[in-house]
């Protein structure tokens, strides 16, 4: 479904939540990241947000490069080359792996699943990623500043240096690498709600009997709620015309819900495709195979 | 999926009062828009589709695609050919990421045929006394039409440990998995298991004509010569019977579309329905002279699906939902709430579905590829409807002839059971024995230790089957599958049923609420009064019902004269289940004639002469 936001001179949006609809705008090439000052006002102060918040010493986050950005192809194939190698089987013997699958069989809170997800991730950047209070703050911070609906939220951020200060934090501790910012500042929070939510089937004893991993992982995937998009031409959508500055906000979680796969989470097969989309899944269920195993004997009776 | 503010009340106004009170304890005014608030919501949240890589589906498609069914469904949906065609997947009504098949060792817990001996067996016979077996026997026939899994898989099959002290001869109880969905890709990495529907998913009567070209031609094949009917006939022997399968394995099978799991209640409806068919190809044979058979059996087909629609619509459901609102909403289903006279005499009065029916109406697919359910599938388990023991009298003095039990009727035995007692008798019988009450312990006794014909002696207890299937295909447990349908859900036994020998029986089985399975906990429902199912399973019928005549191009913008020919929309108008009866079987007319529908028990005795 494609809802259309318009106000004239102010906001032209079309927020999408309908799954094959998305497949079909992430297909059009006049629907970019370039994120070019154009448009109603709205569109222009969102725009302008966006990048001045996704941007770190001159450089734009992977999230928000545009389509024909050589950087950004090149940077996607070789972390996605080593995601899909053996990171995950590195992980499994790691420290990381071990205190997630620990967190999972007790009943910690956000709070300590952050550090420990962002340690994870961090890995994969830099192999000696320490995560720490002060690292999972800044990536609380960049999230807010990215997710707030409220502009005094995101103008204090800015105008008080706490937003350049995370940035700089995550950065650092990831060797200045772009991708590894994006992961462990923004994508973090994705997989941290994945693991809270691992962690509640893990202490329903029926559901741990009964869900493989394969469930366990699917479920605890959290796609982005809102993902945007600038037409760069004029086109038509849904029925609708649209005009170059016209911005598509995509909302990949309500479509994953609807209809899931790795296309509505990751953008898988589309050129925005998320480098971690087999990373992720294995990942999880990896966790749950290791903390989910002991209480597997807990369906045995009653027969 | 877009819809108006009128339907968005509609559909608050059902969430806000299923919260004080079920729609059935409501006063009619009060309760029809909650029912239909209930289905905008569920239109809106529970189709769902599965088909992520259609590719590998290859539709037929012929010379006729706008004016016939194509024999593998393929082309009712012009913009979508493979839309609800035979080897499309079965979509789903609950969340997909709750449909994964449930792993060891919660598979087994509890046991299935612990489920099967303690909840499920039948003590003794339960019936529905306002309803006959032609009504159980209508369920199949129309079960066969949507939906099939195939052959389940012979390798790897589920063991179940056979409880202590269980009479069943083996230490496991062998099952056979489902047939897996052997055209996945890559779109399917790490989500719930698919499954395949070797039917057509639409109302087209397949389960008379089959899913595909080859069956379709053997139907219509005389066996003497191996030669198509003239003018578009089904092949009926000199007595108006179905033909032997000479391909099936077991004696005496007769040949249908799809005869599998065969009696006598199935070979009742099939014999009938080509009886019906030929009587459609005959009128238009008279009306359009010059027409080939090919278009004369292509229209009657049409015709005849319809009519079959028609009749599960405007009066088999009715009689399983007997009671004002029941009636009514289904009756609307087809004629509109206007009802039937204005329908008849005026036609539409304007597109809505509501207002005027489904049938004309625009086609609306409500967001998802038309696609049968696993849901669906689940809900539909109504073995408990037949009985075990069966009486064959003669319809003219009701003197019995036969006694016999289900085995002997299934299966060949269906036709061996013509040698004894002719057909016009065996449709009087069912018309005059009451089916089976969907409630715990009335399950057949004969399904729990079913031999099965030509299976190499394979023994099976399909109450365990049941229990297992839902478990295998991930259609979620009672308590979850209202969940996902946003229904009330149960915290206690005490809220599941109100009697206390149940609670019992079911805490002992089952220890936690949340674990009872769907079938069992849709026994266990107080339902809405008259009704011959649970509201669990009724909110799935009222979805399902209305979407497969709102998705079906040949029930909607093409239910047009223009398409079924003047004279096969006039045959689909004028008739219904009883003109249907009294044409092939005007002999049992007395038995039938003071009943308000035909699916209630009709007059037994003798005929005043």
């Amino acid at each position: 479904m494609i809802r259309h936001i318009l106000i004239p001179f102010a906001a032209d949006i079309h927020r999408v939540s309908d799954p094959q609809e998305i497949a079909t705008l992430n297909e059009r090439d006049d629907l970019d990241r370039g994120f070019a000052a154009k448009g109603p006002l709205i569109n222009r102060f969102l725009v302008r947000r966006v990048v001045s918040v996704l941007t770190f010493s001159g450089g734009r986050l992977p999230s928000i490069a545009a389509r024909g950005d050589e950087a950004r192809q090149a940077s996607q194939r070789a972390l996605q080359a080593r995601l899909d190698g053996k990171a995950v089987e590195d992980l499994v013997g790691n420290d990381a792996l071990a205190r997630l699958a620990e967190l999972i069989q007790t009943d910690a809170d956000a709070e300590s699943f952050g550090p420990a997800v962002q340690q994870a991730v961090g890995l994969l950047f830099n192999g000696d990623y320490r995560a720490t209070r002060e690292s999972w703050k800044a990536a609380l911070t960049l999230d807010t500043a990215v997710r707030s609906r409220n502009p005094l939220v995101y103008a204090f951020l800015m105008l008080s240096g706490r937003l350049r200060a995370a940035k700089r934090i995550l950065a650092a501790a990831v060797n200045g690498d772009l991708a590894g910012v994006h992961a462990t500042g923004i994508a973090v929070h994705n997989l941290v709600q994945g693991f809270m939510a691992m962690r509640g089937m893990r202490s329903d004893a029926f559901v741990s009997a009964t869900a493989s991993a394969d469930a366990a992982a699917a479920k605890c995937i959290f796609a982005p709620p809102g993902v945007l998009r600038q037409a760069v031409a004029h086109g038509s959508a849904g029925g609708r015309t649209y005009e170059p500055g016209t911005l598509f906000l995509l909302n990949l979680a309500a479509a994953y819900d609807r209809s899931p796969s790795a296309a509505m989470a990751f953008g898988a097969g589309a050129w925005p495709h998320c480098p971690a989309a087999k990373f992720v899944p294995a990942l999880l269920r990896a966790v749950w195979l290791r903390a989910a195993a002991p209480s597997r004997e807990i369906g045995r009776g009653h027969d | 999926m877009r819809i108006s503010v009128f339907e968005r009340l509609l559909g608050a106004y059902a969430r806000f009062t299923d919260r004080w009170r079920v729609w059935y304890s409501l006063p009619f005014v009060l309760a029809l828009p909650g029912l239909i608030g209930h289905r905008i919501n569920l239109r809106r949240g529970n189709i769902l589709d599965v088909e992520r890589d259609p590719k590998s589906l290859e539709p037929m498609g012929r010379a006729d695609r706008r004016g016939e069914r194509e024999a593998d469904g393929s082309f009712n949906s012009l913009g979508c050919p493979w839309m609800g065609m035979a080897g499309a997947r079965f979509g789903r009504n609950a969340a997909v990421l709750d449909t994964f098949g449930e792993t060891l060792p919660g598979l087994l817990d509890p046991n299935p045929r612990l489920i099967s001996s303690r909840l499920l067996a039948r003590k003794s016979f339960i019936p529905v006394p306002h309803l006959n077996i032609l009504a159980a026997a209508w369920l199949q026939f129309m079960v066969h039409d949507w939906l099939s899994h195939g052959a389940s898989e012979p390798e790897d099959p589920f063991k179940i440990p056979v409880p202590p002290g269980d009479d069943w001869p083996d230490p496991d109880m062998t099952i056979r998995r489902t047939a897996s969905d052997a055209k996945c890709s890559t779109a399917d990495e790490g989500l719930p298991a698919t499954y395949r529907n070797t039917e057509t998913h639409w109302w087209d009567a397949s389960q008379i004509y089959g899913s595909q070209l080859a069956q379709q031609m053997r139907v219509r094949t005389d066996p003497a010569n191996g030669k198509l009917c003239a003018d578009g006939l089904l092949y009926l022997d000199a007595d108006g019977l179905l033909p032997l399968d000479s391909e099936d394995k077991s004696a005496d099978q007769e040949l249908a579309g799809v005869n599998g799991n065969w009696w006598i209640g199935l070979s009742l409806f099939h014999t009938l329905f080509a009886r019906e068919h030929n009587a459609i190809a005959r009128r238009l044979k008279a009306e359009y002279p010059q027409a080939s058979g090919e278009w004369l059996f292509q229209k009657a087909r049409l015709a005849n699906a319809a009519l079959i629609a028609k009749i599960h619509t405007t009066e088999w459901t009715p009689s399983l939902m007997n009671s004002e609102v029941g009636r009514f909403a289904m009756r609307s289903n087809w004629w509109g709430i206007l009802g039937e006279h204005r329908a008849r005499g005026h036609g539409r009065v304007s597109d809505g579905e509501v207002i005027s029916g489904i049938p004309g109406s625009p086609t609306d697919h409500h967001g998802a590829p038309y696609a049968m359910t696993e849901e669906f599938t689940a809900v539909y388990r109504m073995h408990s409807l037949l009985p075990d023991h069966y009486s064959f009298r003669a319809a003219h003095d009701d003197s019995g002839k036969v006694l016999c039990d289900f085995g002997e009727i299934a299966g060949g035995g269906a036709r061996r059971l013509y040698s004894k007692v002719n057909f016009s008798d065996a449709v009087y019988s069912l018309a005059t024995l009451n089916p089976g009450a969907l409630v715990l312990h009335n399950y057949p006794t004969g399904l729990r230790r079913l031999v099965k014909d030509g299976g190499n002696g394979l023994v099976l207890d399909i109450a365990a089957i049941d229990i297992l299937r839902d478990r295998e295909r991930g259609v979620p447990r009672y308590c979850a599958f209202r969940k996902s349908l946003g229904m009330k859900v149960p915290r206690s036994f005490e809220e599941l049923t109100g009697n206390a020998q149940w609670r019992e029986d079911l805490r002992d089985v089952y220890g936690s609420v949340d674990k009872v399975d769907l079938l069992v906990g849709m026994h266990c429902e107080t339902g809405a009064p008259g009704f011959g199912f649970s509201d669990t399973a009724f909110r799935i019928f009222i979805l399902l019902a209305s979407r497969r005549l709102k998705s079906d191009r040949f029930f909607t913008e093409d239910f047009t004269a223009d398409v079924y020919t003047p004279a096969g929309f006039a045959w689909v108008r004028d008739n219904d289940f009883r003109s249907v009866m009294t044409r092939h079987l005007p002999e049992l007319a007395w038995h039938f004639a003071d009943v308000r529908n035909l699916f209630f028990p009709w007059r037994r005795g003798a005929a005043a002469s």
